[in-house]
């Protein structure tokens, strides 16, 4: 056999390898289709099981809170609320998918903000039967509970206004509802948005392969940090000619602010390092002898830092210490350098989302 | 003059047409193809409906996208025109009407650039110039010849000629450090097939990506010397077969590994079409060695300025690079339209900041939230697509609040697993610098630092 035949069959043999593994089995292992049922099994479902039941209690409490308006009763309310809040927070580096298309869309109902207390109170006002489904964005969720628990007109204006605390009842209960189908939606019980990511490239509608979903999941991180810096505190702070504005602040009544972001932080890093000894992205990128651990742990670390040193709550940092919160964009444009070019960099993942063709 | 004579007697010597119908047939389908694909994955609205500004072309900047409704007849009348001339029906004007549109949408945003689509438009002019229909063409059934359908030799050294530069300054393009020594980037693309089965392990191991990239500087500098010789054609077509069949396989290509394997049959002998069809003994590449007279398309002294012209700028674009400080690949000064294909992971995360005239503080804008993804990307990596976004934000600004405004960026990227570094001058007011094709001194030098797992600076 002289060589050229030879290495035409070599070269044959091999392409028919990868036809074969590009069309192969479906149960055939892989690093990413397990990174990503990971995160939905021990981050994912955990989260938005908590805040299923956050909420539920959420809503029980304000019930119970109407019924017999108490001093502890509302702080019991309060407090519920911070929990609730906690979790979403927390999973917002997951918002895609049911937050954001429909038939769910469930992001604006759940959190639509900045909070808008004129739109709130117009409903009080006009007072009659409630119902949450007629109620549009700006009137309920978070926001507009946060509103009744801890804007001006205070726990005082909810005991003794029977029609506002049944807002608050109605609202409440539909934030529940939100979060359970929230969970819903993604649960293999349910709809089984996770199967859009593990599945891809193999029936998912949304992914055509697992290098895009994970693309979807790792550019999250990315653009979460950059929603922090862009509208969580670039547009309160204000620039060039404008303003301050503590009314664009995420959480302006209760003060979470930075609660709030601190909670963000913790979901991105739970995706990185894994949690409740699930697999974190750090195992792929080890899988593809990448290691950005120490720079992560440092940028993380930095940006907590930079806002334990900002005087809270942020709607008066921003007029009294607008340094010290650009200090934060400033750690943050850092970590999101680290995440939106050398993660995605080492593992070949472009920002794309519309994926045209290459070269 | 006795070499010129010579020249246009070997130039105008009948071949088969039947080789250039092929190819006119097999570009055509890609073409069409290629059309409804671009249409059904919804990208005719994504990439020249949705979208509010578009990145232009140097010295086309008047060129702008039509109206929704009018797009889409774009690419309708797009892809009849590559019906057509698969067809063979009118196919000179439907081969005008194809480059025409096509280079027109290529022309309306930088951002959708791809070397496949550049080398699409070439091809299209080339056959537009050539006598592809002579046969296997509805045009030519409506007139039929009792002689044998022949074209002169040029027409198919001109289509070699084009395709052996491309693949050449592809080859030539490989030929840097990252590639040859650190394998990059295709160990790094490599890596992200470590789980496919089968070939996984082998796919992403560190031999196999020394080996392929070397093979592919190797296949790129001299495949078209293997395609254009008799003994080896065979062999090197089965290696053009498998190299674009493995590009189509691994990575997202589109119509690309189609087109180049269409094209390398304008190597094989003219008439290998018959000779494939019939499978009747060997091809026959020379009809006569006599120049006919009534031969279509005939090589002349306008025709010989025109593709020595066409060819001298096929050299001369690929090599302009070298006119620019710095290395292309992190530049990109240079880079377009010279077949430099796969050869960078570039990542970069581009803020501007826009200063108000007498104004302290600065706006700072996330290009995000006004352009499309893919957009963003290819701006995020191309200095002169940074400047035309900071010009435009100072345009904005202006027309907004009828002041002028500075805008700054600050602009970080990384190439083939180097850290990331600053990419662009923070503060150079890109809005005050020119827009030429001269050296961007505002561009950051790669610093040189060895392709390493990051660490904090």
């Amino acid at each position: 056999m002289n060589p050229a035949p030879r290495v035409s069959l070599f070269c044959t043999c091999l392409l028919l390898s990868l036809t074969a593994a590009a069309c192969g089995p479906t149960d055939v292992p892989d690093a990413r289709r397990d990174l990503l049922q990971s995160w939905g099994d021990t981050f994912l479902f955990p989260t938005y099981s908590r805040f299923k039941h956050q909420t539920a209690q959420l809503a029980a409490d304000s019930e119970v809170y109407c019924a017999a308006p108490s001093e502890k009763r509302f702080e019991t309310l309060q407090a519920g609320w911070q929990q609730a809040r906690e979790s979403w927070k927390q999973s917002e580096v997951f918002s895609f998918g049911p937050t954001k298309e429909f038939p769910w869309r469930l992001e604006p109902k759940i959190d639509f903000w900045p909070a808008r207390p004129d739109t709130v109170e117009q409903r009080i006002e006009l007072g009659g039967e409630f119902d949450a489904d007629q109620i549009g964005a700006a009137g309920k969720g978070f926001p507009a509970i946060e509103w009744l628990l801890y804007g001006d007109p205070g726990q005082a204006d909810l005991a003794n206004d029977s029609v506002r605390c049944r807002y608050l009842g109605t609202i409440t209960e539909d934030l529940a509802r939100s979060a359970e189908q929230l969970l819903t939606a993604w649960e293999p019980q349910g709809d089984n948005y996770l199967a859009e990511l593990t599945q891809a490239g193999r029936g998912s509608e949304s992914f055509d392969s697992l290098r895009m979903a994970l693309s979807e999941v790792v550019n999250r991180m990315g653009f979460l940090v950059e929603n922090i810096r862009s509208e969580k505190l670039g547009k309160p702070l204000g620039s060039g000619k404008s303003n301050a504005d503590p009314t664009k602040t995420e959480s302006q009544f209760s003060g979470r602010s930075f609660e709030d972001i601190k909670d963000n932080l913790m979901g991105l890093e739970r995706l990185y390092f894994g949690h409740n000894r699930g697999l974190g992205l750090r195992d792929y990128l080890a899988k593809q002898n990448a290691n950005f651990d120490e720079p992560m742990r440092v940028r993380l670390e930095h940006v907590r830092e930079a806002i334990d040193r900002v005087p809270s709550p942020l709607t008066r940092a921003i007029l009294e210490s607008p340094q010290d919160v650009v200090a934060v964009t400033e750690r943050l444009s850092e970590l999101q350098r680290l995440i939106q070019i050398e993660v995605v960099n080492a593992l070949s993942l472009t920002l794309a989302f519309n994926e045209n063709d290459g070269d | 003059m006795r070499g010129w004579n010579h020249l246009l007697r070997l130039a105008n010597q009948p071949r088969s047409a039947q080789g250039l119908a092929a190819f006119r047939i097999l570009f055509g389908t890609a073409c069409f193809l290629g059309t409804c694909r671009f249409a059904a994955k919804g990208w005719i609205s994504d990439l020249y409906v949705l979208p509010t500004f578009h990145f232009k072309y140097y010295g086309f900047e008047w060129v702008a996208p039509l109206p929704a409704p009018w797009m889409f007849g774009v690419f309708f009348a797009m892809g009849l025109s590559a019906a057509l001339f698969t067809l063979g029906l009118a196919t000179r004007a439907a081969l005008a009407v194809f480059f025409l549109l096509f280079s027109y949408c290529e022309l309306i945003d930088q951002s959708t650039y791809l070397n496949h689509y550049y080398l699409i438009s070439l091809l299209a002019l080339l056959l537009f110039a050539l006598n592809s229909d002579e046969c296997w063409s509805l045009n030519a059934r409506l007139r039929p010849s009792p002689a044998p359908a022949l074209v002169p030799a040029w027409q198919y050294w001109l289509l070699q000629a084009q395709m052996s530069l491309v693949y050449f300054f592809a080859g030539v393009a490989k030929l840097n450090a990252d590639w040859l020594l650190d394998a990059e980037p295709l160990q790094r693309w490599m890596n992200t097939y470590s789980d496919l089965p089968l070939v996984g392990e082998l796919l992403s191991s560190t031999p196999v990506a020394y080996a392929m990239s070397w093979t592919g500087a190797f296949f790129d500098l001299t495949i078209a010397l293997w395609l254009l010789l008799p003994t080896t054609r065979r062999l090197a077509f089965v290696g053009v077969l498998i190299f674009h069949l493995m590009i189509w396989l691994l990575f997202p290509v589109g119509v690309f590994s189609w087109v180049m394997i269409a094209a390398a049959t304008v190597f094989f002998s003219p008439s290998w079409p018959q000779h494939w069809l019939t499978r009747s003994g060997p091809p026959l590449a020379l009809v006569s060695r006599e120049p006919a007279r009534d031969l279509p398309g005939r090589f002349s002294v306008r025709l010989a300025m025109l593709t020595g012209l066409y060819l001298a700028l096929q050299v001369a674009i690929p090599l302009r690079h070298f006119a620019y400080p710095g290395w292309v690949n992190w530049t990109e000064e240079g880079f377009r339209f010279a077949w430099r294909v796969m050869l960078i992971e570039k990542t970069a995360q581009v803020e501007f900041r826009v200063h108000a005239s007498g104004s302290e503080r600065a706006t700072t804008v996330f290009p995000r939230e006004q352009l499309a993804q893919l957009q963003y990307t290819q701006m995020s990596t191309q200095p002169d697509m940074i400047q035309q976004y900071a010009k435009h934000l100072a345009r904005s600004h202006a027309a907004d609040n009828g002041e002028s405004a500075r805008v700054f960026v600050d602009a970080w990227a990384s190439l083939n697993g180097r850290p990331a570094q600053r990419y662009i001058d923070p503060d150079v007011d890109l809005a005050a610098e020119p827009r030429s094709i001269f050296p961007k001194k505002w561009i950051v030098p790669l610093a040189e630092r060895p392709l390493l797992q990051p660490s904090l600076e």
